[in-house]
């Protein structure tokens, strides 16, 4: 028996909503747990403070900076940090923290949207193939194994070239190439609680299936959610970069990340601070989220500890 | 067992059938996409038409398919619509390129196997404290990206390396130019290895059986090497099943940032060039070499570990 969730056998009614009441407390002691480790807090301050800095980017621009992401002055080309433009210009004379505080709007954006698309196509597939078992199950795995033993990277330049995507095509493409491993995290979850009493009893008081598996299931499966998303949105950010460094991202004027990278590169040897900012920024953000999820996974399954 | 293989065998077959069929049809289907190359407005009509001949391009998609799936059993990809060589032609004269430099990085990013030991030895160590940093940095930190960083480093100070390979250099001189690509390539593995090794030989190390060896007074060298360590490194078997693809397909981005001409460089020309004959030949044989590499790790691990029951 889940002692979080039960405490005891609930006989009455309302004994037994005040259990499932008690689903809550076990993301409050979760939080409580995460708030004692003195790394993963600190990993969240900088994350917050990098999505932050992001969302407030024109306030940034504009008032701290003085400046604007694409204004370009001709006579400023290039120039190394100096106390006008903190991180320095590019070919244009743009100032590259403005530059790097509106890319990373893009590519955070990017990374919400791969991870929401992979929860949104993969949770309910993994919830289905775990719950129903059988040739349900076999079906999806076969799917799941033919888009997995894709090799994704040649896919992802040829349909990039293909479909010319924007940031939304990109991040879709990035998704539906993306879900399978969510669901396979989620079905064997629901595989190991579905016999589980709460299930059985959910079943027997004549709850509908979507209702078992969104509003019993889900809820118990949703630590391994809460972990998927970061490395969700990480796998995405550096997915953009490194496609976008081979110069099949998201394309210019959008600046994200990746592709101010790979613009750099021609003046690689002017001006290295436009090579070293972006990657500066994406392992900053990345190691924010792999730190905190590192965390985030120990307080939410507290016999993981290792 | 021999029933095992023989499923596993057809299973294959049908997963890459799967991914040829689901590949070539979103590459047909894609608006940039068939024979592209051939609507070049400068072209003029009647060339167009020929080229598409030429091709096979003005057929129905299910007879292009099935065209292209039969010549491709033969082992033949069709010729390039860029340069008119045949594919297989050319990703043979790149394979080895390749296979030499995710050969070299492999062989070297084994070592990650000692480090994840020693940190599972010395638990709570100085040693493994940092192991587990470098870790969440060296994730953290694009590797490419790290190659481009200190190419530039190196060609702005002492310049210990060359930017791009010898164009037809010795021995020594591809030797110099390989040494940061497989450097980098090899620290990928090390961070998987050893993290994955650490974990294992922990669990390992607290079963019975490496209890009773103890108590049976056997050396603790016995004990962690003969003991501990052959059955901590089974599980390995199946990163390595996933790492023999990886011979094949290389990683794209070392290529392109190091300017070696090896696979991943031709995908991304090929790309460009929407040269789709080669880009199905890559995705087809990296896949089959995916499916082949996951294939001998599962019958490799029913060897190793008796049980494992395969049928």
């Amino acid at each position: 028996m889940q002692e979080v969730r039960t405490g005891g056998t609930a006989t009455t009614l309302a004994e037994q909503r005040a259990a499932t009441q008690a689903s809550p407390g076990y993301l409050r002691r979760a939080w409580q747990r995460l708030r004692r480790d003195r790394l993963s807090m600190a990993a969240l301050v900088l994350l917050a403070a990098i999505i932050g800095l992001v969302l407030a980017a024109p306030l940034i621009t504009e008032h701290v900076l003085h400046t604007d992401p694409n204004r370009t002055r001709l006579t400023q080309k290039l120039k190394p940090p100096s106390s006008v433009n903190r991180l320095g210009t590019d070919e244009y004379g743009r100032d590259t923290a403005a530059r790097l505080l509106h890319a990373g709007r893009v590519s955070l954006t990017f990374g919400f949207m791969v991870m929401a698309i992979s929860l949104l196509i993969g949770v309910p597939i993994g919830l289905v193939a775990g719950y129903f078992g059988g040739h349900v199950d076999d079906v999806i795995n076969a799917i799941i194994q033919l888009i997995n033993n894709i090799p994704t990277i040649f896919l992802l330049i040829a349909l990039a070239v293909l479909f010319r995507p924007d940031v939304k095509g990109l991040a879709f493409i990035f998704g539906v190439l993306g879900w399978t491993s969510t669901a396979r995290q989620v079905r064997g979850r629901v595989f190991a609680e579905r016999q589980l009493d709460y299930v059985v009893a959910a079943r027997l008081a004549g709850a509908s299936t979507p209702r078992i598996l969104f509003m019993h299931l889900l809820p118990n499966v949703s630590s391994i959610i809460l972990v998927l998303i970061g490395f969700d949105v990480a796998g995405a950010i550096l997915g953009e970069a490194g496609l976008s460094y081979l110069g099949f991202g998201v394309q210019i004027p959008t600046p994200s990340w990746g592709n101010m990278m790979s613009n750099a590169l021609t003046y690689f040897d002017l001006a290295p601070w436009l090579v070293i900012a972006p990657g500066a920024a994406i392992s900053l953000t990345l190691f924010a989220i792999y730190l905190f999820n590192d965390g985030l996974r120990d307080a939410l399954d507290p016999r993981l500890n290792k | 067992m021999y029933r095992y293989v023989i499923r596993r065998l057809f299973q294959s077959i049908f997963l890459l059938l799967g991914i040829s069929i689901l590949v070539f049809f979103i590459m047909r289907i894609a608006p940039g996409g068939p024979g592209s190359f051939t609507e070049d407005p400068r072209l003029g009509k009647v060339y167009q038409e020929q080229q598409r001949q030429e091709f096979g391009l003005d057929q129905p998609l299910p007879v292009q398919y099935g065209k292209w799936l039969w010549q491709a059993m033969h082992g033949n990809f069709g010729r390039s619509y860029s340069d008119k060589r045949p594919v297989m032609t050319i990703i043979g004269e790149r394979l080895p390129r390749t296979m030499l430099l995710s050969g070299l990085s492999l062989f070297f990013g084994l070592l990650g196997i000692v480090f994840g030991v020693f940190a599972a030895l010395r638990r709570g160590s100085f040693y493994d404290n940092a192991l587990r940093v470098v870790t969440v940095v060296g994730n953290a930190v694009p590797h490419w990206w790290l190659g481009l960083v200190i190419l530039l480093l190196s060609a702005r100070t002492i310049k210990i390396f060359p930017l791009a390979p010898p164009q037809s250099g010795t021995l020594g001189s591809w030797a110099h130019f390989l040494v940061l690509p497989v450097l980098l390539g090899a620290f990928g593995g090390w961070l998987v290895f050893s993290r994955f090794m650490r974990s294992e030989m922990l669990e390992v190390i607290n079963l019975d059986f490496v209890r009773t060896a103890r108590a049976k007074g056997l050396r603790e060298s016995v004990v962690i090497f003969r003991h501990a360590l052959r059955n901590a490194l089974i599980p390995v078997i199946t990163i390595l099943g996933g790492s023999l693809a990886s011979l094949f397909s290389g990683s794209v981005l070392f290529e392109n940032v190091f300017s070696y001409p090896g696979l991943g460089k031709l995908a991304v020309d090929a790309a460009f060039q929407r040269d789709l004959p080669v880009t199905m030949a890559l995705v087809m044989i990296t896949a089959s070499m995916v499916i082949l590499g996951q294939l001998i790790a599962d019958i490799a691990y029913g060897f190793v570990d008796p049980r494992v029951k395969l049928d």
